[in-house]
């Protein structure tokens, strides 16, 4: 690997981990005060989201809170652990950045929407976000797993 | 929809094409979508495949798998949790701590001598009885499930060759007691302890549980067994649903779902009451409501499986009666031809069973019968089913009647005008009890569960249709102390009805007086329940109530009847009557009632000007002259009905 291109991956990974870092923090926010949000339904116990027929609408949002509030700790985790692990090219950890961002975007949001106007069996249309956002973490992950199993180059042969 | 979540896939798919070709360039993102694309479109093409080539359920399911409620509940839950409230789910049970309402704590209960013990063992129940006659034998009955959780709670026994036979004892859940079976039901004073051992393969299962299969098995020489089988005991989804097995493995498709969730159209594996045709609608309440008899020449004669699902044709397997003319002759012949509406006679017999004379039903479970003779019900062209009243999912348990419709917003629906001119219309104020449209068309007229109930023929209350009949006339009903006469001379007043010649007792002495002396056990029973309607009691007097049904009980060979006339008694005097049993012995009746006339009677001294249409003493009591007159001419055929 060429020194040029060695810069640009570290750029990139600086630059990525930044993103990471924000965008986690900031969707840390946006899920926390989601979840302040829903205990504010409970503490006013607002029919629409409480009555036993909104089961599902309850269901739905909660998940939308628990899962964006992982996947904002996940971005936090990707986003400190990236300068330090991986062995990466710039194809993959772009791609694998993308995804993670589209997921964390994704899976909140479907559940969200699945939420918004059910049926007694079924979420709304939205939850198909779900399925789409899992995939795309699916391969996120499978991405970092395996920039995470490649062996690093030997530091001796950069000095020869 | 499907536009929306297309252009939505669309706009994602661009967004992660997009993605991947700044990460591996247009070869890599072009590889991606190729491979991708027809992955997950073809997957969801697979499953739109699958559902639109789904053929269309046959017209005959009876065949199908039983689908129970558990698995309509993970779906739909709320529609479940509605369910689960109702007194159809519990219809019938088995024999279970949880599900026994009465005390099986073996205290004793006498009826003809016989002495029964209602006994539990752990998680086991049984009836001792003790019959002295025989030198004190025992016989022991376990108990083996339950029919009623409502009004009533019968037990049944089930014997060696399968059939469920239903003992004597009864739980009045509503009296919080243990009742003898002859006081269940309107039938006269006899001597039998074993009586109306209905068995429960042969009449309960029909309509009493879902998707019942009879299977007798008769085996020569002994007597006829059973192996009886249902989808579930009591009455349960697929009872008014139909069929579910389609429906469960169809929806288990999302495209299905996605695809139903966007259609108008009704969901062809499953029927949905509400979006049936009115005849068809009606048909699924009518298939218990009705008292129907078998059509066995349409049925699997070996299996006797009920042939009606809902959707389908309840007159072709099941016949429906009008009167209990039409049930006799058409029973004798049960392979009877056709498959049509029975013929309704028009002038059926003035003792026709749960029929009064002018045609309309006296009886609970023949509702279907009452809406039917309705012209509300415009011969089922019209727009008025049981669901628009009633309701399976959105209502009370108690009545099933929807939120509203106990009101005049009920009639509202189809006779708006009425709503300015309600007064005037009804000639009495608004919010009173005589200004409720039901009050005057559909009056407390049928008997049932030893109490009164409305009646679902929704008509106009003519008078000629309570000469004769033995029908109350709805006025008379509140007006307790006015005449038939009375009554008539309103409605004339008001309505310009033509007068009806009418006999001298029925000009001069209030209709609930002159019925419940001289009429029939079946008007007595409706009359004598009147007495404990509020509305009643406000409209019509408090204070002369007791000498006269005081004086019907004295008399009375109905148990019913003794029971309705003392719950009046209860309802206008409260613990001044306590201590009367109606099932008790003629001689301990007689003992229990005289300290009731000491303290009722004497008190009460009558204003005849209060009271034009009651025959008064110039003393202000209740001429017993008359009284005995009219009991003496009483017309008291004995009558049985089995609700």
């Amino acid at each position: 690997m060429s020194r040029s291109t060695n810069d640009d991956l570290t750029a990139l990974r600086r630059h990525l981990g930044r993103r990471h870092h924000l965008v986690g923090w900031c969707a840390l926010l946006l899920f926390l005060s989601m979840g302040g949000f829903l205990e504010s339904l409970h503490g006013f116990k607002a029919g629409f989201y409480l009555d036993p027929n909104n089961k599902i609408r309850r269901e739905m949002w909660t998940l939308a809170h628990a899962h964006g509030t992982l996947l904002a700790l996940v971005q936090i985790g990707f986003a400190a652990g990236l300068m330090h692990f991986g062995q990466w090219s710039v194809g993959r950890l772009k791609l694998a950045s993308f995804f993670m961002l589209d997921a964390t975007l994704l899976i909140p949001l479907g559940f969200f929407l699945g939420g918004i106007a059910p049926s007694e069996a079924d979420p709304w249309i939205g939850i198909l976000l779900v399925p789409l956002g899992a995939i795309l973490l699916f391969v996120a992950v499978a991405l970092i797993i395996f920039a995470s199993t490649r062996r690093e180059p030997d530091k001796s042969d950069a000095r020869l | 929809m499907y536009l929306v979540a297309a252009l939505l896939a669309f706009v994602l798919l661009l967004v992660v094409v997009s993605q991947i070709r700044s990460a591996f360039g247009t070869r890599g993102a072009a590889l991606v979508g190729v491979i991708a694309t027809p992955l997950v479109g073809g997957a969801w093409f697979a499953l739109e495949w699958a559902h639109r080539h789904e053929p269309p359920p046959p017209e005959d399911q009876t065949a199908s798998r039983p689908v129970a409620a558990q698995a309509c509940l993970k779906c739909h839950e709320a529609h479940y949790q509605s369910w689960y409230r109702t007194f159809h789910r519990t219809m019938t049970r088995e024999a279970t701590p949880e599900n026994v309402k009465g005390s099986f704590d073996g205290a004793p209960h006498q009826y003809l001598g016989v002495t029964a013990r209602m006994i539990r063992d752990k998680d086991r129940f049984s009836i001792e009885c003790e019959f002295p006659d025989a030198g004190g034998r025992k016989q022991l009955l376990s108990v083996d499930r339950l029919v009623g959780s409502h009004w009533f709670q019968q037990l049944l026994h089930r014997d060696e060759q399968g059939r469920y036979r239903r003992l004597p004892m009864v739980y009045h859940i509503a009296e919080e007691r243990w009742i003898h079976i002859n006081g269940r039901f309107l039938t006269p004073d006899h001597e039998q302890f074993f009586s109306k051992p209905s068995i429960w393969n042969e009449t309960c299962v029909y309509c009493h549980n879902t998707r019942p299969v009879q299977n007798p098995r008769r085996i020569p020489g002994r007597p006829d067994g059973y192996q009886t089988t249902v989808a579930e005991l009591g009455i349960s989804c697929e009872a008014c649903h139909g069929a579910g097995e389609r429906h469960v493995r169809a929806h288990q498709n999302p495209a299905k779902r996605l695809a139903q969730r966007c259609s108008e159209e009704a969901d062809p594996t499953i029927v949905n009451p509400a979006k049936l045709s009115v005849i068809r609608s009606v048909d699924v309440c009518a298939k218990c409501h009705s008292g129907a008899a078998p059509r066995y020449r349409e049925w699997n004669r070996t299996t006797r499986a009920d042939p009606f699902l809902p959707g389908r044709d309840l007159k072709r397997f099941w016949f429906v009666f009008f009167s209990e003319l039409d049930y006799d002759a058409t029973m004798g012949k049960p392979d009877t031809e056709g498959c049509c509406d029975v013929p309704r006679p028009q002038h059926p017999g003035a003792l026709d069973g749960r029929y009064w004379g002018d045609g309309t039903p006296l009886s609970t479970a023949i509702e279907y019968q009452g809406m039917a003779m309705s012209a509300c019900y415009e011969g089922g062209h019209g727009k008025m089913t049981c669901l628009t009243c009633h309701s399976m999912h959105q209502s009370e348990p108690n009545h099933q009647v929807k939120e509203g419709m106990r009101t005049n917003a009920a009639c509202y629906g189809c006779h708006e005008t009425y709503r300015d001119k309600l007064v005037e219309h009804t000639h009495h104020a608004a919010g009173s009890t005589g200004s409720e449209c039901q009050n005057c068309h559909m009056p407390h007229q049928v008997y049932g569960l030893l109490d009164v109930h409305r009646s679902h023929r929704i008509s106009i209350p003519r008078v000629r249709e309570s000469i004769g009949t033995g029908k109350p006339h709805a006025c008379n009903l509140c007006h307790l102390d006015k005449s038939l006469g009375w009554t008539q001379e309103q409605l004339g007043k008001w309505y310009g009805t033509k007068p009806e010649p009418l006999s001298d007792d029925d000009r001069k002495f209030a209709s609930s007086l002159v019925n419940l002396t001289q009429g029939d056990a079946r008007t007595r029973a409706v009359f004598a329940g009147a007495f404990s309607w509020p509305a009643a009691q406000h409209a019509s007097g408090r204070d002369w109530a007791a000498p006269l049904l005081l004086r019907i009980l004295e008399h009375e060979r109905y148990q019913v009847v003794r029971y309705s006339a003392y719950k009046g008694l209860r309802s206008l005097y409260g613990p001044a009557v306590n201590g009367y049993d109606y099932q008790g012995a003629p001689a301990l009746r007689a003992a229990q009632l005289q300290p009731m006339r000491l303290k009722l009677e004497s008190t009460a001294q009558l204003d005849a000007s209060r009271y034009p249409y009651l025959p008064l003493t110039p003393a202000g009591l209740l001429a017993d002259d008359v009284l005995e007159r009219l009991l003496k001419t009483r017309n008291d055929p004995d009558v049985t009905i089995n609700e």
